[in-house]
């Protein structure tokens, strides 16, 4: 696994997203990593993901490490092929670091995926960095569309299963069991931050 | 359905063949990929559609296995029925007329293992498909199952009586008490298994056809035409032999 080093900046002892000029100084004020180097590395061990941490991922997308991928049922289905992720939620705190990692998955990225809630998040809200990741994110990848998703849209989630795979972590459960309901084997992606691997179901 | 949906529509087959899913749950997904059930195989010269149910003998199994890969066995107690099941013909019997068979639309091969099943067991199977293909439940397509009459006085009529209910026939008043009691290949325990020589032994007393015997017993018909008191003669004999 490879571990890229990105050096902070003495001066001001936290990293600033270049793309984003609003992002300077709106390191959290709890933040434990302020003074320490950001790397790949911290960001997996993190049991926290900051702001500072959405900006390195999402600035060293391209040097993410290539985290294992496990398909869970392969004990029970042998024929089944995994579909590269071409729809990436950024719904959740939770998922955020996963959906950046997931982008060196993807063949052809299609959408973001998102809710109504997280767009409207402000910034005390707890959906605000998944908001700020996706912000991040869409103007990096200009031409990948960000989409909204709402409980029983069963035609939206037909259309994103058409393109292939959806990473999902992050979305909220009720939309993760009628995905789940409909996707075939080899389709979705899910990210454990603690086994540090992508589980595909 | 777009090849786009394959993965989908292998989940979903895949989670009936093992029980996950019973039919009325396919149908729901059905609405979203139009899931079709039905391919076609070549299988002993013939393109049979699945699923399909291969009855054969249990020490058959392996060996279908390796002629035909995609068979499986079948386990109703775990209500395993893949689309391709490899099942010897209690457990089918047993599962169809209980209705534990999760397809409604599939086909029965007689596997050469069974060629030498006696008349009645062939009686049986095809007097249950005449049931299913008639109930507007269940549309089986059946090879190498000869039609037969069904043995009138036979612990297999309690099968069909069975079948019979669980397809909705509350009316009737057959008796279908210990159906499952039965036994297909033990001549002992059935009224209609009358051994060769008490057939022939009839036969030379009467001075009839044997076979003219064989119907009346076996099968309670009379294609030789048969007074009605030599009929009745025949039964008596034979009923009094065997107590």
């Amino acid at each position: 696994m490879s571990s890229p080093q990105v050096k902070s900046n003495p001066q001001s002892q936290v990293k600033t997203n270049p793309n984003n000029p609003n992002s300077t100084n709106q390191t959290n004020p709890n933040s434990t990593q302020t003074t320490q180097q950001i790397t790949w590395e911290t960001i997996l061990k993190s049991p926290r993901i900051e702001r500072q941490h959405v900006d390195f991922a999402i600035n060293s997308a391209e040097q993410a490490p290539q985290v294992p991928v496990e398909f869970v049922y392969n004990q029970l289905v042998t024929d089944a092929r995994i579909s590269s992720p071409a729809s990436v939620a950024v719904s959740g705190t939770g998922g955020i670091i996963g959906a950046i990692l997931v982008l060196r998955h993807t063949i052809s990225l299609k959408y973001f995926i998102t809710t109504k809630e997280v767009l409207s998040a402000d910034e005390k809200s707890p959906l605000f960095l998944a908001k700020y990741a996706l912000e991040l994110l869409s103007k990096k990848y200009n031409d990948t569309e960000v989409i909204t998703i709402e409980l029983n849209e069963f035609e939206k989630i037909k259309l994103l299963l058409k393109q292939g795979g959806v990473y999902i972590s992050g979305l909220p459960y009720e939309l993760v069991v009628q995905l789940s309901q409909l996707a075939g084997f080899g389709r979705l992606w899910h990210y454990s931050s603690m086994q540090r691997k992508f589980y595909v179901f | 359905m777009s090849e786009q949906f394959q993965p989908e529509v292998k989940k979903f087959k895949w989670l009936l063949s093992q029980g996950y899913i019973n039919p009325a749950e396919l149908a729901f997904y059905s609405n979203f990929y139009e899931i079709q059930m039905t391919t076609t195989i070549n299988f002993e010269g013939n393109e049979i559609l699945t699923p399909l149910f291969i009855l054969t003998k249990p020490s058959k199994f392996d060996r279908l296995k390796k002629e035909l890969p995609q068979a499986e066995i079948a386990d109703p107690y775990s209500k395993k029925f893949p689309l391709i099941s490899l099942i010897s013909i209690e457990k089918f019997v047993n599962s169809l007329v209980n209705l534990k068979i999760p397809y409604f639309f599939f086909t029965l091969f007689l596997h050469e293992s069974y060629y030498n099943a006696p008349p009645h067991v062939h009686a049986l199977l095809y007097t249950l498909l005449q049931l299913a293909n008639s109930s507007n439940k269940y549309v089986i397509k059946y090879y190498n199952i000869k039609e037969e009459p069904m043995p009138v006085s036979s612990d297999l009529q309690k099968i069909v009586c069975h079948f019979n209910k669980m397809l909705g026939d509350k009316d009737n008043s057959c008796d279908d008490s210990d159906w499952w009691k039965y036994n297909l290949w033990s001549k002992s325990t059935n009224n209609t298994a009358v051994d060769r020589k008490m057939i022939e032994k009839i036969a030379l007393q009467y001075n009839i056809s044997p076979i003219c015997v064989h119907y009346v017993l076996a099968y309670n018909k009379n294609p030789c035409h048969l007074s009605p008191f030599l009929l009745l003669q025949i039964k008596s004999d034979l009923s009094s032999s065997s107590s």
